[in-house]
């Protein structure tokens, strides 16, 4: 059925006069004056000194981040936790909406599961600090063992508790979307309920997936609020992300590296997200 | 077809959005005679003794502070809008703003040899070539009180007539606590200790020694070799009185610590017996030979795209002027910079004179002018108390660790990792290395 979709959307081609296209204008320069500008900007940046008098420097700064021991620290900090607090909140995402799909007042349920997503970032460190800050009857008896990963921990729940609601709500909608005739049928021909979510249900909600994905991605970015709120400029080494790296050159004033940092930062995320895009599309195309 | 109405609207919405894109070129021209001076804190901007002796040779000028937060100035000067003649920011700012180039190097503009002869510190304003980039404004130090009365009950010595260290302070805590009336209770405690909630074992514990030696070096290595022990020492000692323990709240204190500004007020004023008199006590140093004492310093400097630079230099030269070292400012003693003790003191007693910023579009302005009239006092020190106060103050060692608040609380968390065996004296050793590294990295 999908084949037959994508198919048909390829041959139903659409062309519009090349007249209308002029209504396009306005957005394309509002995109490339508030967007690609300033992106734009941000990358020569990278490549001046950061002095008063700002002159080119080449990759002195990208040399600079090469090297520099906080910068590795931060750069692996962050993919890690990116990478963790993704997988952990898509797994956990889509069996909650498994659970949730087709009950009685899930709508009202997920409702009260988005609750965190708009309590305002202090007032979370607040109940956070008192739950599983130090001197906290958890911290006591979980962290002897290994404090880093206990602080690594506490901020992957944090952003657990507070992100899955949403993820959740995305896949919620994308199940309820599914074609209920084949999920009929498959429960005709006998198979478990497991089955069909495993054989049916995740495969189609892989459109849907990648918007979570990027949902995710940018909130995991701004975990960084939480975690400034409750460590401080100064947090522990397993907690040390890019913001707080670029934070420590805003104060230095050393604007050529915030430059370098962001841009090297973006454009990796950027790969990383054509490759599963590239992967995505390949395996939607092979269905 | 379009029809009149809608072109007259589209002429309108361009006229509007036109006026909206020329609106920040337009605007008065500069006042010639107005200084703008940048500051990011109130007190900054009270600055009695200098701005008259500025307004003598400018009567007609006016000054005008602009008061930002720390970000909006970061961010101004990161997108090169900063408008401002002088700034007067904390040291951190200015060593950074000097070593980017933002500011004007002062040795052609006033005399080295006044500054030298003048007024103290003001060698920590310039950098390794001996180029000044800035003069002294403000000056604080954490310095301890001896409790005299208490003292002479228990028959203990000030130990601060010469140089002491911390070995010192080993044996004078090691005689605490005290059971002065021999009732079988301690009721005499050396001092409190930190009061760092959160953080449990820490609540008796003096963190003195530890934070000293932070601001003064780069690494932890040579504590670890050096002074762990006597840090164990101490932290382990009962002589010290937790300040959250309310049981205790009826204890004696032989010793107190404070920050405020001047300690003259505790020097050599004459004892008269009250139960409750202090003496100024300089904390106890790293090294006898070498005694620096922490602080924060706010100095002035010039902006390179200064518009008045005339009047700036002269607001520079009248920081060195007689007639603003010759007078203190009442309560605000943090501010004595001069070499030599001045003969008055200027005061307010209506209050009339603090700043008062007010909103002038996005700026925060806050404007002096010549004409004001001051009650004037006699400087109430003895030359003596002057001097003793203006020698521990010239041993200032600047606190240099941004977001120092920060700083102390990651490095409470990672004692009290410490000191509840989470970790050992490597990982302590590790951690505090990361901090340090991240504090006080020189990037280039």
């Amino acid at each position: 059925m999908n084949r037959s979709i994508v198919v048909t959307r390829k041959r139903n081609k659409v062309t519009y006069p090349p007249k209308d296209m002029l209504l396009l204008v306005p957005e394309l320069l509002m995109w490339a004056l508030i967007f690609c500008l300033p992106s734009i900007l941000s990358v020569i940046s990278s490549f001046m000194s950061d002095d008063s008098m700002s002159h080119f420097v080449g990759l002195q700064n990208y040399t600079h981040l090469i090297h520099d021991s906080y910068f590795v620290i931060s750069f692996h900090n962050t993919l890690l936790f990116i990478g963790i607090a993704i997988a952990c909140s898509i797994l956990l995402s889509i069996l909650i909406a498994q659970v949730l799909c087709a009950r009685k007042f899930s709508y009202l349920m997920l409702l009260f599961f988005l609750i965190p997503q708009f309590l305002p970032a202090p007032s979370i460190a607040t109940i956070w600090e008192t739950l599983c800050g130090y001197g906290s009857w958890l911290s006591q008896r979980i962290q002897h063992n290994n404090v880093d990963v206990w602080n690594f921990t506490s901020l992957l729940l944090l952003f657990l508790w507070k992100n899955t609601s949403t993820a959740v709500a995305i896949f919620n909608i994308g199940m309820q979307q599914l074609d209920r005739n084949v999920l009929d049928y498959a429960r005709i021909d006998g198979a478990s309920e497991w089955a069909i979510f495993l054989r049916i249900k995740i495969p189609q909600l892989k459109h849907i997936s990648i918007f979570a994905l990027y949902f995710l991605t940018i909130n995991s970015i701004r975990i960084f609020r939480e975690s400034y709120v409750l460590f401080g400029s100064y947090p522990p080494i397993s907690l040390f992300f890019i913001q707080h790296y670029l934070n420590f050159h805003f104060v230095n004033l050393e604007y050529g590296i915030i430059s370098a940092a962001g841009s090297l930062f973006s454009f990796f995320l950027l790969l990383i997200f054509a490759i599963v895009k590239q992967i995505y599309t390949k395996e939607v195309d092979e269905i | 077809m379009l029809t009149k109405q809608t072109i007259l609207n589209r002429y309108c919405c361009l006229f509007l959005l036109l006026a909206i894109l020329l609106y920040p070129q337009t605007g008065f021209p500069e006042d010639n005679n107005t200084l703008r001076i940048i500051v990011t804190n109130i007190t900054d901007a009270h600055n009695w003794t200098v701005e008259e002796a500025f307004f003598k040779n400018h009567p007609n000028a006016n000054i005008d502070y602009v008061l930002h937060s720390e970000e909006q100035l970061l961010s101004q000067i990161m997108a090169r809008t900063l408008d401002g003649d002088l700034v007067i920011l904390p040291y951190l700012f200015l060593e950074k703003m000097e070593d980017k180039g933002y500011l004007c190097y002062l040795n052609d503009k006033i005399s080295i040899d006044d500054c030298k002869n003048k007024i103290i510190n003001y060698d920590i304003l310039s950098n390794n070539e001996n180029l000044l980039y800035g003069l002294p404004i403000r000056i604080t130090q954490d310095y301890w009180l001896w409790n005299v009365a208490l003292a002479s009950k228990i028959g203990l010595k000030y130990p601060g007539a010469t140089e002491w260290n911390w070995e010192d302070y080993i044996s004078l805590v090691d005689q605490f606590p005290v059971d002065s009336d021999q009732d079988g209770t301690d009721d005499i405690y050396l001092m409190y200790g930190e009061s760092v909630s959160g953080y449990s074992t820490l609540k008796s514990v003096s963190l003195d020694l530890f934070f000293q030696y932070l601001t003064n070096h780069n690494e932890f290595d040579t504590f670890e070799q050096l002074y762990i022990d006597l840090f164990r020492h101490i932290i382990v000692n009962n002589g010290l009185l937790d300040i959250n323990n309310d049981s205790k709240n009826d204890m004696n204190v032989l010793l107190g610590r404070t920050s405020i500004d001047n300690p003259i007020a505790y020097i050599n004023t004459n004892y008269q017996g009250e139960d409750d008199y202090w003496l100024f006590l300089p904390p106890p140093s790293l090294d006898k030979g070498n005694q620096q004492y922490s602080g924060y310093l706010w100095g002035c400097g010039l902006l390179n795209n200064a518009s008045s630079q005339d009047l700036a230099v002269d607001f520079l030269q009248a920081m060195l002027s007689k007639d603003a070292l010759n007078f203190a400012t009442d309560q605000h003693y943090e501010q004595l910079v001069s070499a030599t003790p001045p003969t008055f003191m200027y005061a307010d007693s209506l209050h009339q004179y603090e700043p008062a910023f007010s909103s002038n579009g996005e700026e925060q302005i806050y404007t002096v002018t010549a004409g004001r009239t001051f009650d004037i006092l006699e400087f109430p020190f003895t030359t003596d108390a002057f001097a003793v106060s203006q020698m521990f103050r010239s041993k200032l060692q600047i606190n240099t660790i941004p977001y120092s608040r920060d700083f102390y609380d990651a490095s409470y968390a990672i004692l009290h990792e410490w000191l509840t065996g989470n970790i050992n004296d490597n990982e302590l050793t590790e951690r505090m290395n990361f901090l340090l590294g991240l504090a006080q990295k020189k990037v280039k």
